[in-house]
């Protein structure tokens, strides 16, 4: 049996897969991660019913998103995994919101879009067809810069993810452009994906990290 | 930009009253100068004005404290916060502060040009330059976008 943690943005969220039986419950939508997710996987696996020792593989979303929540699920997956012996696999947000725009038959260019607080997204551009291609690597951007890009495309591009609803605005306003509101990603997608995955250590995924450790060396240490 | 000199402590604690009068929910303010160019000091400015009752003290081993205010401005905590000791990005990034602050909070943080890509592009800075004993020159940078403080070199 899979389990599946999702915590990337003020959402929490679990599910479970064994089979073809799938199921997924909003635990929470306003970053209360560290209160609803442990009792949140009890109450899934209790409803199944099924214990812990029936997870074999736990998918966690690692990022990029809302730090506070990360560090909440991805303790949880790591300790989890140790606890149990379950094997540990970790998804990006963004390539989630991708396959879902493609579970959803969105075809061609796909910006998934994280919020990234302090004005900025996280950005992953993909091309979706008979398969979700990933185009470019995960990276901070402003939603103007990111808008303005587009705007000198000449392809129809679609916007998913949460960073898509928090600035609608900006970016359903590039000619040719769909925002797909998806308000997290999900975590029957996460699974999908993770199903098909080897396993590996999972650590979350800040993307501001690379510009401030290039800070860090340059200034006077105590 | 602009400076501002302070001939004093109480003239840096002023400074701190004057910032605190622009700051908005969501705002994070770096504090960037040598040790003892007065960022605590003007630390306490910002908190009175805020209205946060309790001693603010220098968080250097806290890393980080809360303080709550009393303001009719939708700030409802000041977290006061210092990277001097910090030894890892994962320990800044740990803190945070720029979450912490979202809707109904603000940041000061000391040393906090250490890890300024953690906090985003809108943010303030105040860079403290000791000119002797007791003057400094603090030199005020508003976050891109906001609109023109005046007064500050007063």
């Amino acid at each position: 049996m899979i389990l599946g943690i999702e915590t990337a943005t003020t959402a929490c969220a679990a599910g479970l897969a064994a089979g073809e039986r799938r199921v997924e419950s909003l635990l929470a939508s306003d970053r209360r991660h560290v209160e609803v997710l442990v009792p949140g996987i009890q109450s899934l696996l209790a409803a199944w019913p099924a214990t812990l020792g029936d997870v074999t593989r736990i998918v966690v979303d690692h990022g990029p998103g809302l730090f506070t929540g990360l560090r909440v699920g991805i303790a949880t997956a790591v300790a989890l995994a140790e606890a149990t012996g379950a094997e540990l696999v970790g998804v990006t947000s963004l390539e989630v919101y991708a396959a879902e725009a493609a579970a959803r038959g969105v075809t061609g260019s796909v910006v998934a879009v994280v919020d990234g607080r302090r004005g900025e997204l996280f950005a992953q551009s993909f091309t979706l067809g008979d398969a979700v291609v990933a185009r470019d690597i995960p990276r901070v951007v402003r939603p103007r810069d990111l808008a303005e890009h587009w705007a000198g495309a000449a392809a129809p591009v679609t916007f998913v993810g949460d960073g898509a609803v928090r600035y609608a605005s900006d970016l359903g306003a590039v000619p040719g452009a769909t925002c797909l509101e998806v308000a997290w990603p999900s975590v029957e997608t996460a699974m999908a994906i993770g199903a098909q995955r080897d396993p590996s250590p999972v650590h979350p995924l800040y993307l501001r990290e690379a510009d401030a450790v290039a800070n860090f060396p340059t200034r006077p240490w105590p | 930009m602009s400076a501002r000199r302070c001939a004093n402590p109480a003239d840096t604690v002023a400074a701190g009253r004057a910032l605190a009068a622009w700051l908005v929910p969501g705002d994070v303010v770096v504090l960037t100068g040598p040790l003892g160019a007065g960022k605590t000091v003007f630390s306490t400015g910002v908190a009175a004005a805020l209205g946060v009752r309790e001693r603010v003290t220098s968080p250097t081993f806290t890393l980080v404290r809360p303080h709550a205010c009393a303001n009719d401005r939708g700030i409802v905590t000041l977290y006061h916060a210092d990277l001097y000791r910090v030894e890892s990005l994962d320990e800044a990034a740990d803190l945070a502060l720029g979450e912490l602050v979202e809707e109904s909070a603000v940041a000061l943080i000391e040393w906090g040009e250490r890890a300024e890509a953690l906090w985003g592009p809108d943010h303030w800075e105040v860079r403290f330059t000791i000119e002797d004993d007791d003057v400094r020159e603090l030199a005020l940078t508003a976050p891109p976008g906001r609109a023109p403080v005046t007064g500050w070199a007063a």
